[in-house]
């Protein structure tokens, strides 16, 4: 009993450590929300939902992956597109939203619609207007491909390809897109300091926008209604087609601000092409307390660029897997 | 010699295999025995197929599809105390047999038990779970997070418009449409829950012919096939 007890013991501690070794983040960021006690990170897991997330094989002509609407390059958003693309050159009704720090997220979709990680790439893979695959068709085709049954195999000990094993591969992968070498992270931690400008803006962004967009993963979690008008042709109306609830009416999940730089245009439908567009609206009538001057809006800008995290951007761990996906 | 020797060793431990595995089924069937109860759909008192027309009066009906989960079954003893509970969730599919019958453990002591028709908001908000849950059995909402807890799909001439179709996904986990239902069976030994689909569709109108996410006319409906079920020895 003694031996079995140590031996739990000590697979635990090698547990933990492999776990640090594959996902770490800096001490002032907040607990993370995913439970990996459920889904154990691995490296041949994370390699495996790197390469279904970089495979097009997914959707049912094999034309559009993951990857398609969400470019490592573009802090893994589609930047210059107002929205998404799927199948057959098919338009979707959203803005895809960057991917990362995924772990301290409880919702997922612009409206909060998808509860947990495993669940999101469910409704992409099976939209008809993005990737228009049924599960059945997805489980046939992974089957039959050599290439995955090895990779199943490595990463699960057997060889069984089931969609529980699809669904949390891809999740080990995305769980792993962490932004922080930010220069604002290094300033955090002591590594680099911010221009006169930059300090301006930060005291601006602390007076005005962080609220809505707490620092340090810029986001507060929730969901806001930022009195954007109704987009008359997508008539999205956020929140409220999930919840029913009238006072969740064009409320949307409030984004990170991390990357800003890569992910134009801006918010759910994309209407915003430029930071000084989105500034310009919360200066607006609508916003009683914020009216920004030129100056202001400038420095408020200047320090959101210090959110951009080129590191991440430019990972060869996050990128395309070339030796397996062109092998 | 030695032949016959090992001829009878290897008699001795065929018997004794089976020997073992018959003690091992012995006292686990006494330390954790188990039940059958059986699911049944009636259409006119006889079990009901898919596909297959039914009348009730001037109408006809042909079920399409009918699945639920079945899930938390608990059984009480006489002062009406939860004494076991089976925490394994079972998919009924009409169109599995298999799925039909469910093999609970049980207690002994048990007077009554009761189901929930569903799941509970932790099971839905767990990620991917596989087996009876895995969202490739079709009862997963991927557009809108968490699980059909029943789902009926039938065709009538029952409406006097063009659609003779009839699709009711139910389900919900959180409030205001807390769809989950426990259905309680007020003796033990009764084993046959049957699903009566006259009683079900009698109450049935064509004011919303469709349900596909959670909603009051859902709980509605919800409410009205706890009361359709029967029970049976």
């Amino acid at each position: 009993m003694k031996v079995f007890l140590k031996l739990a013991l000590f697979y635990g501690i090698i547990n933990v450590f492999i776990e640090e070794s594959l996902f770490n983040y800096p001490e002032y960021f907040p607990k993370t929300k995913y439970d990996f006690s459920k889904n154990n990170l691995s490296k041949t897991k994370i390699e495996l939902g790197r390469m279904l997330f970089y495979d097009p094989i997914l959707s049912i002509d094999s034309t559009i992956s993951c990857e398609s609407c969400h470019s490592p390059y573009n802090a893994f958003s589609h930047t210059d597109h107002r929205l998404s693309h799927g199948i057959n050159d098919k338009i979707g009704k959203r803005n895809a939203p960057p991917l990362f720090n995924l772990a301290w997220k409880s919702s997922f979709m612009r409206d909060g619609a998808v509860n947990h990680l495993d669940m999101q790439s469910l409704v992409p893979i099976t939209d008809s207007l993005e990737m228009g695959n049924s599960l059945d068709n997805l489980l046939y085709k992974l089957k039959k491909n050599q290439k995955y049954i090895t990779m199943f195999y490595e990463a699960f000990g057997d060889s069984t390809i089931n969609l529980d094993r699809v669904l949390k591969s891809i999740s080990q992968f995305e769980l792993t897109l962490i932004s922080k070498n930010s220069k604002y992270d290094r300033f955090r931690l002591g590594e680099d300091h911010f221009s006169d400008q930059e300090i301006r803006g930060y005291e601006l962004f602390k007076k005005n926008c962080s609220n809505c967009h707490k620092e340090p993963m810029f986001t507060n979690y929730k969901f806001e209604n930022n009195f954007l008008d109704i987009n008359q042709v997508l008539l999205d109306s956020g929140r409220f087609s999930i919840t029913k609830n009238s006072d969740d009416f064009m409320s949307f999940e409030v984004p990170s601000l991390r990357n800003l730089s890569y992910t134009y245009p801006y918010m759910h439908d994309g209407r915003f092409s430029n930071l000084f567009e989105v500034l310009k609206h919360y200066s607006g009538p609508k916003f009683n307390s914020v009216s920004l001057t030129e100056k202001e809006t400038i420095d408020i800008i200047s320090f959101l660029l210090t959110l951009n995290d080129k590191e991440f951007i430019l990972n060869p761990e996050n990128k395309f897997p070339v030796n397996k996906l062109l092998k | 010699m030695s032949n016959k020797f090992e001829k009878f060793a290897a008699t001795c431990g065929f018997f004794f295999k089976y020997f073992i595995s018959f003690l091992f089924i012995f006292f686990t069937y006494n330390l954790f025995p188990q039940e059958n109860i059986e699911f049944q759909a009636t259409f006119n008192n006889e079990a009901t197929k898919l596909n297959k027309n039914y009348s009730i009066r001037k109408y006809h009906f042909n079920i399409k599809k009918l699945k639920f989960y079945v899930s938390n079954i608990s059984y009480y003893n006489r002062k009406n105390d939860e004494i076991f509970t089976d925490e394994k969730v079972y998919l009924v599919d009409l169109n599995n047999p298999k799925s039909l019958k469910i093999k609970s453990q049980i207690n002994k002591k048990s007077q009554l038990y009761s189901f929930d028709l569903g799941l509970d908001s932790v099971i839905n908000v767990s990620g991917s779970l596989g087996g009876a849950l895995d969202p490739i059995e079709g009862m997963y909402w991927a557009w809108q997070s968490g699980y059909i807890n029943f789902k009926i799909e039938w065709e009538s001439n029952m409406c006097s418009n063009d659609n003779n179709q009839f699709i009711f996904h139910l389900g919900g986990y959180k409030k205001p449409y807390y769809n989950k239902r426990t259905v309680l069976v007020k003796k033990r030994h009764i084993h046959r829950l049957i699903f009566n689909l006259n009683k079900f569709l009698k109450k049935i109108n064509c004011d919303r012919q469709m349900i596909m996410s959670p909603s009051l006319k859902g709980e509605n409906i919800s409410n009205l096939i706890v009361k359709s079920f029967e029970f049976k020895k």
